[in-house]
């Protein structure tokens, strides 16, 4: 498709949706790049007033838990060791400052862009312990497993993981099972689904009678989405549907889950406002424990009370909007984040922040 | 052996002096007995416009120029921005010891090749050496006076609602090339910084008088930040269409690539003009019958008085554009 024909289908997604949008329907965008996607694109400008679109746990740096950065720059600060990172995690502030600081103290502290760079570190520099941070869902996962698997080929002694992998279903499961939690209707995430297809979220429908539709990207994606999601739903016939499978298989990609599994196994994980899910963590399988950073290093974690009035727990489970946050705006923005909502690319308050989707939107040409 | 700067050329000695006049009265022009404290100018009556600016571009050199035009092209918009005309330029030159003699005169001879190509003189300036690791290569001061008819005032709190905004030409190409340069992305195929003189272009703006509310040359934050400061400034809304911007097709894709967006990177040879909307289609047209506004266009306009800058996308969708945060480009002029 050129582009003026996808713009035609995004105007005929919209008239679909205003014909059949009749009593509020509440929808949840999975992933942070959605988040990001739709306030980039503005389509909530476009939607019928009787759809809400809230923003769920799939951004990794917003769920990561305040005592796991603790942990993470306690490896800098009292093992001397070189940490690396991907980039939205410099600024996440744990309960004594933030990775960007650490590094402005001296700290030997470096952004990556793949978990490859960091394996190349250790090889040029065999003097010095490299640390990798393993931030992410299914689609980081493979890359880390893969990084392992090479350090292991080559006998590299030097780099560990600091593992913080973990596996979007059984959150999802957990979100929909818990308290005060209402939503009609998942926008599932493209890139996570890339991965493990489409089986693993079938419980989504059968169990908790909510429908799901995974999306790609492009704003005439996300539309055809909700469209998709708003009929289940007036139909009253909840189901999961691929509509990206340009991208997507209905079995995922096989090569990289075998990845996955022949180098993780499920383990628990902690979750910033979700707590601790049991099983929906990647733990280094019994031949891979001595990459396992956590275990070199003997890191302990220690428990951190979160920052008073910060909502972010709420706010990734859907419950309430950033602008509802008592820190939104005011002691909590971009330039000074308490919350990692705030920080990432793909948070959630960022993008409230940044596109501002509450209201504001002037009338059509008139501004 | 390749010919260095060394800590004695600033030592203001033999060295200095030296170097002063091999290298900059070379490529700037003017007689070295003529040479005093200050530079002595008389200026035309009326009102005057003075700025400055400094220049610690890395790659000192770059496709479409290097820190020399740049820190030359910089000062003369700041000047034409208030719709003046350039009368004298001051340049100072902080230099890294190590750096080559072929560097410096290089930088200095694009200053003095754009200067007597606008005929603006470089009348006065400065040389300082730094020991090697205290600066990197070069950084450059410019500062620059102009004067300004009677009839012209441009100041953003002059916008009112309905008036149109041009950009002078296509948005982002000085920041991408830098970028791509920076990111070993191969750029040969066409984008080139766009660092060029405009205050021939805005000069022919001056008999549209009142009309013409403001001009800002769209350097770092690009025409995002212009606008939302704009917006602040008039206490109105704008809002610009996607459609209309001016981006050329590498530049677009190139900024996808590279997770960012063409509005918020930086143009040196770029203005946003806001003018009144009776005049907005001969003013437009003006500009692109200058050789240095050829692709401008009308890609907006001002609103109600809730200050902020609003996106019609693409999809006819609309999303604010926000004040650029944290992950500008550094260095980038």
């Amino acid at each position: 498709m050129n582009r003026d024909d996808d713009k035609k289908y995004f105007h005929l997604m919209v008239e679909r949706l205003r014909e059949i949008s009749k009593r509020p329907i509440k929808l949840m965008e999975v992933c942070g790049t959605h988040t990001m996607a739709i306030g980039k694109s503005g389509i909530r400008t476009v939607l019928p007033v009787e759809i809400e679109l809230v923003s769920g746990p799939g951004c990794p740096v917003c769920v990561t838990a305040d005592s796991d950065i603790d942990a993470f720059m306690g490896l800098a600060r009292d093992h001397r060791v070189t940490l690396v990172t991907y980039g939205d995690m410099m600024r996440v502030p744990g309960s004594a400052g933030s990775l960007a600081e650490l590094k402005a103290e001296g700290a030997d502290i470096r952004v990556a862009y793949s978990s490859l760079e960091a394996l190349a570190f250790a090889r040029s520099e065999p003097h010095k312990e490299i640390v990798f941070l393993g931030v992410g869902f299914e689609t980081t996962a493979p890359a880390t497993a893969h990084a392992v698997k090479s350090a292991v080929a080559e006998g590299l002694q030097n780099f560990s993981v600091y593992n913080l992998h973990k596996t979007v279903p059984l959150a999802i499961r957990a979100l929909l099972a818990g308290d005060g939690v209402q939503i009609d209707g998942l926008i599932l995430p493209g890139h996570v689904s890339v991965i493990i297809g489409e089986a693993p979220y079938a419980f989504i429908a059968d169990e908790f009678g909510v429908s799901g539709a995974i999306a790609g990207f492009e704003p005439p994606e996300i539309m055809a989405a909700i469209v998709r999601l708003a009929g289940d739903i007036n139909a009253g016939a909840p189901r999961i549907s691929n509509i990206y499978p340009k991208a997507v298989k209905p079995e995922g990609n096989v090569v990289a889950q075998g990845l996955l599994d022949e180098v993780f196994a499920p383990g628990d994980a902690e979750w910033r406002g979700l707590g601790v899910i049991p099983g929906s963590g990647l733990d280094f399988r019994e031949a891979f424990t001595s990459f396992d950073a956590a275990k070199r290093f003997a890191v302990e974690r220690r428990e951190v009370r979160l920052h008073r009035g910060c909502s972010c727990g709420e706010i990734l489970k859907g419950m309430i909007k950033p602008s509802d946050c008592p820190l939104f705006g005011s002691l909590c923005t971009p330039e000074r984040p308490i919350g990692p909502c705030m920080v990432s690319s793909e948070g959630t308050c960022a993008a409230y922040f940044l596109y501002n989707d509450d209201a504001n939107i002037v009338e059509r040409g008139r501004p | 052996m390749t010919e260095t700067i060394r800590l004695a050329h600033g030592s203001g000695g033999e060295m200095t002096s030296r170097l002063i006049k091999e290298i900059f009265y070379a490529a700037f022009g003017g007689d070295v007995r003529d040479a005093n404290d200050s530079a002595v100018l008389e200026l035309p009556r009326g009102r005057t416009a003075f700025t400055t600016d400094s220049y610690v571009i890395s790659p000192m050199f770059f496709p479409g120029g290097d820190i020399g035009k740049l820190a030359f092209c910089g000062t003369v918009n700041d000047l034409a921005s208030v719709g003046a005309r350039p009368i004298a330029l001051a340049a100072s030159f902080i230099i890294e010891e190590g750096t080559t003699f072929e560097d410096l005169r290089r930088i200095a001879g694009s200053i003095g090749e754009v200067s007597r190509a606008t005929g603006i003189p470089v009348v006065t300036g400065d040389t300082k050496v730094v020991d090697k690791g205290s600066g990197d290569k070069v950084f450059i001061t410019t500062s620059g006076v102009g004067s300004i008819p009677d009839d012209i005032d441009y100041h953003p709190r002059n916008i009112r609602p309905g008036d149109a905004i041009i950009v002078t030409g296509s948005i982002g190409d000085h920041g991408y090339c830098i970028t791509a340069l920076r990111e070993g992305i191969d750029i040969k195929s066409a984008v080139t910084s766009d660092c060029a003189p405009l205050h021939g272009l805005v000069e022919a703006l001056w008999p549209f008088g009142a009309h013409i509310r403001a001009a800002r040359d769209a350097t770092r934050g690009g025409v995002g930040m212009v606008l939302n400061e704009w917006a602040m400034q008039s206490s109105r809304g704008i809002l610009i269409h996607e459609e209309r911007l001016p981006v050329k097709d590498e530049v677009a894709g190139g900024t996808a690539l590279l997770g960012l967006e063409p509005i918020y990177l930086a143009n040196e040879g770029k203005m946003l003009i806001a003018v009144s909307p009776e005049k907005a289609a001969e003013v437009l047209d003006c500009i692109r019958a200058h050789p240095a506004g050829a692709d401008a266009a009308l890609i907006g306009n001002t609103g109600d008085d809730k200050p902020r800058v609003v996106l019609e996308t693409a999809w006819g969708t609309q999303r604010l554009v926000p004040v650029p945060r944290g992950e500008i480009l550094p260095r980038i002029c």
